[in-house]
């Protein structure tokens, strides 16, 4: 494949990104029509109506999309070929500042080639989806635009061939993460998790930035392949040297750590976890492609892009696997007990990115970048089934829900087959990544082996509880549309959505079935560690002991919590009020490990804006400026003082040199 | 480049004469209302017609001149020199020396561009306009006379000429405490600029020449003053302009109080001649005593950013948090500064075209948001998005330029100051990060309490961005920072052009200075 088929694939989302910005702003413009200057050229009023069209918004990303997820199935193609090993394509210069040269260029490797299909597949399905669920929303062109920036920067972030590249995209996916979550910016709520999830992020994208600026500082370089090349050229003497590059370990262990923490903020893991749930304000395809498969799966993609970095040092690679571990079994404890369906999809995303975060750890470098692409599938396929049920009860309170199973059939069916996926049941696509995460981990880590495990049962128990609210039992009648926004009008009589909507579920399903097979065989591990410094063949891992543990601990937890839910009422007479069947642990689940308090209220809003800042800005008022303030008081009253003598009365002046001419006789004949 | 014309004379004086033409000619003062004001049946208004136009023709000539520039060789061109005063008759040369190379010809170039924006941001004021205008241009002229001196004397005569539109500006057209802030921007000048004329002409008596080409470090020793007093005399004339921590309050101040067009030009390109002033004539003429003070700047530098941050989150006025955030954002100047190295300078000469365009044009954005609400109090704005989506935009997309989000231009200056500066300021660098995290904190928290949130239907009666200036201005600006962000090469060679003599000689010094210690 030539290096311009890339640069298309970044540029065609670009241009759909243009034409729908555009169309948003012509819609602003058009609104001003009537107010405009008289002066303005009246003839322009047919030309900027030809732009207006909502469909000029939406159409040009999906021919945009399906053009670039075909490019990208080439050239995954193409790859496996090549057995994953990466195209020699030469960088551009960008700018210059003296010894800084600043990079353009892409990497091609088996890793690229995964991620390019996912984020151009799974945004062009919930791109059409899109279609249906915002149709009639006065943002719509407003949302296209967003999105199709959204994935352009995505691309570039995946397509980045050096480390300020990649962060630049980074950053970029920050953005517009930000602009969708806040999209119904109307909404206080909506815009106070925009900026959250801007702030914890860029947080742990404080830690991605020194990393890179020591990178660049010690070694001069910000080449991914020659970072990684260094990383694993490991001496005796603790130093990494290769080709004239040289870094201590030190160095590189504080660079791991900072991109650790970069990955940590986007990938929402402990303890900047706390923007994700409240992300799920954004509207739902926004949460399916940004917040579950692609944007979040940016730190996996991360540290699997820096794999031999993070192993070049056993104190970041023991750190992101106990913060995955950690991560993966807190947050399906939080799950357990949200009652909003969304919010159980989020924290079911913290714990399933937290998964592939300590098989990277644990060295499962395949077996993560496996997990990211299956979780990519069917959790955007969970998250669009929870916007077509949004789509019709107008709520995503579960406890309003029910019985939808009959009225949702194609949502329903989707939804279960994501689950059973989500819950590792054999032969489903998260089946084989889950369990190939947790064999990496019994070879590696027990410790981790044993949270991983827990958290698998644990995965199962949230779900079917989800599902059982949602789609069993009675159906509680949803939610009224609230003044001012779109919904269904009619959310006592559900219906199923309609197919613009369906058909991206059931493709998804299909891909969520069939995806895991690709393990068979090693194959998948063979392209993707064609992106590392050592390419080797990949190999299937198989245990009974792992697969029968894990899938008899998933079936009886998900048994359990159905027989739970199922029995509720006879559960609560015996005096057991939540999941957890300890109050004060359901309590402390409940109230999120009072971690989002922590953050927001006492370090934020206290510590911070109420001492800090607070005493900061005093000081500036009152020290700063109040010495310079009484200085020039105090100056301005001695000069009136001074004033009284130059008073310009003759007779003053006449008094004063006579006064002084008798000091100075005196002064003359004592002396 | 010789043009065989002086063409920078030109540049540098047609604003002053246009001020001339427009006190000359009649004006047309009619107290309509301010949305009517270009209805028909309303008189052309000359003075804001001629003002454009002249501000326009600097800027084309200045367009001329970026476009022209050749790229290939390094030094001042365009130049345009004679003996003004010669030492024969009074004893010291002072001689009538203009020129640009790498490091000013950007500034110029911004100079003429935010003026024409400053033009067009005052489209509907009619408050005595016919010197309203003129002041704005002689402000013109004062600037570009700063960033293109090449001689002490003529530096200093246009550094001071700065200050008489400003102060007029301010106390006739501002608003609120208007004649405090402007008195207090003048003592805080003119403070700083009485240790700028010591230090001058000790400099001037050395080298028995003005000549910022000419005068350097080794003359220093006749002096009547030791060397490091020099440079810090001149230093606290750019450290106030700059401003940096603490001499920084009188900005706040002067901004809150000014109206919109001067606080583009005061954010936009006053502040920048401190930096200027620090590279072209600390660091070119003092190498040695640069190098020295390298961790006090890069120290100061990181202070004003992190404090400058923190006192911008607690502001209640929408403009004196922007106000606040340039402190913060100048702090960067210094940090590249003190990098001592040709990519940190860059950087740094690279904020400050960068925080010219960013930051006036969140200037102009509060000034346009200020024109319909008639109010700055951030706790009584709410949901505006609603009511002047378009403002909105351009209010976002100021914003977020402002925090250095990348393919803006902002970014590219963080970037390249921090990455030039860790490995020798590594401290101050770190500590400096934090500035990227708050930058965001204030301005998006800003957005969220003023633009977004419920309806508002105080402000439904809001007319949008209506006005031709209007959409010029908001167009242009963010057509230059998106390409600044997305193709810095454009100024950056230039400006890499300009700081690497400085860097030659820094390094000159510092390696004798190793070898002979």
């Amino acid at each position: 494949m030539s290096e311009t088929i890339f640069w298309v694939i970044l540029f065609l989302p670009l241009t759909a990104f243009v034409l729908a910005g555009i169309s948003a702003l012509n819609q602003n413009l058009q609104r001003q029509i009537p107010e405009w200057d008289p002066s303005y050229p009246r003839s322009w009023k047919p030309i900027a109506d030809l732009f207006c069209g909502p469909r000029l918004a939406s159409t040009p990303l999906i021919i945009a999309l399906a053009v670039a997820f075909l490019l990208a199935v080439i050239n995954l193609i193409d790859s496996i070929g090549l057995r994953g090993l990466p195209l020699d394509i030469a960088p551009h210069l960008l700018f210059s500042a003296g010894d800084l040269k600043v990079n353009l260029g892409v990497r091609i490797d088996g890793l690229t080639s995964v991620m390019l299909v996912v984020v151009t597949g799974v945004s062009l399905l919930v791109q059409v989806y899109s279609t249906g669920y915002m149709d009639g929303d006065h943002g719509y062109r407003r949302y296209f635009a967003f999105m199709a920036l959204f994935t352009t920067s995505m691309l570039g972030l995946v397509l980045a061939d050096n480390l300020l590249m990649l962060f630049a995209f980074w950053e970029l996916v920050g953005l517009t993460s930000y602009l969708l979550i806040g999209f119904w910016f109307h909404r206080p709520a909506a815009a106070a998790a925009a900026k959250k999830a801007f702030l914890v992020t860029r947080l742990g994208d404080l830690g991605m930035l020194a990393a890179l600026i020591l990178i660049y500082s010690r070694t001069g370089t910000m080449d991914i392949a020659a970072i990684n090349a260094l990383a694993d050229h490991g001496t005796e003497a603790g130093m990494f040297a290769l080709n004239g590059l040289m870094i201590g370990q030190t160095a590189m262990t504080l660079f791991g750590l900072g991109l650790i923490a970069g990955a940590v903020g986007k990938s929402a893991q402990f303890p900047l976890h706390i923007w994700l749930p409240d992300a799920m304000e954004g509207p739902t395809p926004v949460s399916a492609l940004v917040h579950s498969a692609t944007m979040v799966a940016a730190g996996v993609y991360l540290l699997a892009r820096f794999f031999p970095v993070i192993h070049a040092s056993s104190t970041a690679s023991d750190m992101i696997a106990w913060i995955g571990a950690g991560t993966a079994l807190g947050a399906a404890i939080l799950a357990l007990v949200q009652v909003d369906i969304k919010r159980v999809l989020a924290y079911s995303t913290i714990s399933q990115l937290a998964y592939m975060m300590f098989a990277i750890g644990v060295g499962g470098y395949a077996a993560a970048v496996f997990h990211l692409m299956t979780h990519a599938f069917f959790k955007a396929m969970l998250f669009l089934g929870s916007g077509s049920v949004n789509h019709s009860t107008n709520t995503f309170d579960m406890r309003k829900m029910g019985g939808l199973r009959f009225a949702m059939p194609i949502t329903f069916i989707t939804f279960v087959i994501g689950t059973l996926s989500l819950a590792g049941i054999v032969p489903l696509s998260g089946f084989w990544s889950k369990d190939e995460i947790l064999i990496e981990a019994w070879d590696n880590n027990k410790g981790v082996f044993v949270l991983g495990l827990l958290a698998a049962g644990l995965t199962a128990a949230y779900m079917v509880r989800a599902v059982y609210m949602t789609f069993f039992g009675e159906y509680k009648g949803g939610e009224e549309v609230a003044p001012g926004e779109h919904g269904n009008e009619d959310p006592s009589h559900p219906h199923e959505s309609p197919r613009s909507m369906t058909t991206p579920l059931i493709i998804l399903a299909v891909i969520s079935v069939v995806s895991g097979f690709l393990t068979f065989g090693g194959e998948f591990q063979t392209w993707v560690y064609g992106a590392l410094p050592n390419p080797h063949e990949g190999k299937f891992h198989w245990s009974w002991g792992i697969f029968l543990g894990s899938t008899a601990l998933a079936v009886c937890a998900g048994f359990a919590a159905f027989l739970f839910m199922h029995h509720r009422d006879r559960v609560r007479r015996w005096g057991v009020g939540g999941i957890w069947p300890i109050p004060e642990m359901q309590k402390f689940a409940t109230e999120l490990f009072y971690l989002d308090a922590l953050g927001e209220k006492v370090l934020a809003r206290r510590v911070f804006y109420s001492w800090i800042a607070q005493a900061s800005s005093w000081f500036d008022a009152n020290v700063v400026d109040g010495v310079v303030n009484h200085a020039w008081r105090r100056g301005v009253s001695v000069s009136n003082t001074a004033r009284f003598v130059q008073n310009g009365w003759v007779q003053a002046g006449t008094l004063s040199i006579g006064l002084g001419g008798v000091i100075i006789w005196v002064a003359v004949v004592l002396f | 480049m010789d043009p065989g014309f002086p063409v920078l004379s030109l540049l540098i004086f047609l604003p002053l004469l246009g001020a001339l033409l427009i006190v000359l000619l009649p004006g047309k003062h009619t107290p309509t209302e301010w949305l009517v004001q270009n209805a028909p049946g309303n008189a052309v208004d000359y003075p804001k017609w001629l003002a454009l136009g002249i501000s326009a023709g600097t800027l084309i000539i200045a367009l001329v001149m970026f476009i022209i520039f050749d790229r290939s060789v390094s030094g001042f061109q365009f130049v345009d020199e004679f003996d003004w005063i010669s030492a024969e008759a009074v004893g010291f040369n002072v001689k009538y020396a203009f020129g640009v190379d790498g490091l000013s010809m950007p500034l110029v170039f911004l100079t003429a561009l935010l003026t024409v924006v400053a033009v067009l941001v005052s489209w509907r004021i009619d408050l005595r306009t016919k010197e309203y205008f003129a002041w704005l241009l002689v402000l013109e002229t004062s600037v570009l006379g700063v960033f293109t001196s090449l001689d002490l004397i003529f530096f200093f005569l246009f550094w001071e000429l700065e200050l008489v539109p400003m102060f007029l500006l301010i106390s006739i057209w501002g608003s609120g405490n208007r004649n405090y802030s402007a008195l207090k921007f003048v003592l805080y000048t003119v403070f700083g600029s009485a240790f700028m004329l010591v230090g001058f002409l000790a400099l001037g008596v050395a080298a028995d020449t003005f000549d910022i080409r000419e005068i350097r470090q080794d003359v220093l020793a006749a002096a009547f003053l030791p060397a490091p007093a020099i440079f810090a005399f001149i230093l606290i004339a750019f450290a106030i302009k700059l401003p940096v921590v603490p001499l920084h309050t009188w900005l706040p101040d002067a901004h809150t109080d000014a109206p919109t067009a001067v606080s583009v030009m005061l954010a936009g390109v006053l502040l920048k001649m401190g930096g200027y002033g620090i590279l072209r004539l600390l660091f070119t003429m003092m190498p040695e005593v640069g190098a020295d003070a390298d961790l006090a700047l890069a120290i100061i530098g990181a202070v004003s950013i992190v404090y400058g941050a923190i006192v911008t989150i607690r502001q209640t006025d929408l403009k004196r948090l922007i106000a606040y955030s340039s402190v913060s954002h100048m702090g960067f100047v210094l940090l590249g500064v003190a990098a001592l190295g040709t990519t940190g300078m860059s950087g740094a000469a690279m904020q400050l075209v960068t925080h010219g365009l960013i930051t006036g044009m969140l200037f102009v954005m509060v000034g346009l948001v200020y024109d319909r609400t008639h109010t700055r109090e951030i706790s009584e704005m709410k949901g505006l998005m609603h009511h002047i989506p378009l403002l909105g935009i351009g209010m976002v997309f100021a914003g977020l330029a402002g925090l250095g989000l990348p393919a803006l231009a902002g970014f590219v200056a963080e970037i390249t100051i921090f990455l030039g500066a860790f490995a020798s300021q590594t401290a101050p660098v770190s500590v400096a990060l934090l500035g990227v995290l708050l930058a965001a904190a204030y301005i998006l928290w800003a957005l969220q309490r003023t633009f977004f949130g419920p309806r508002d239907e105080k402000w439904a009666h809001l007319p949008d961005a209506n006005h031709w200036s209007e959409f010029t201005i908001i167009g242009a600006l963010m057509a230059l920072i998106v390409l600044l962000g997305v193709y810095p090469s454009i100024v950056m060679d230039l400006l890499e052009m300009g700081v690497e003599p400085i860097v030659t000689e820094l390094e000159a010094v510092v390696s004798a200075g190793a070898g002979g210690g």
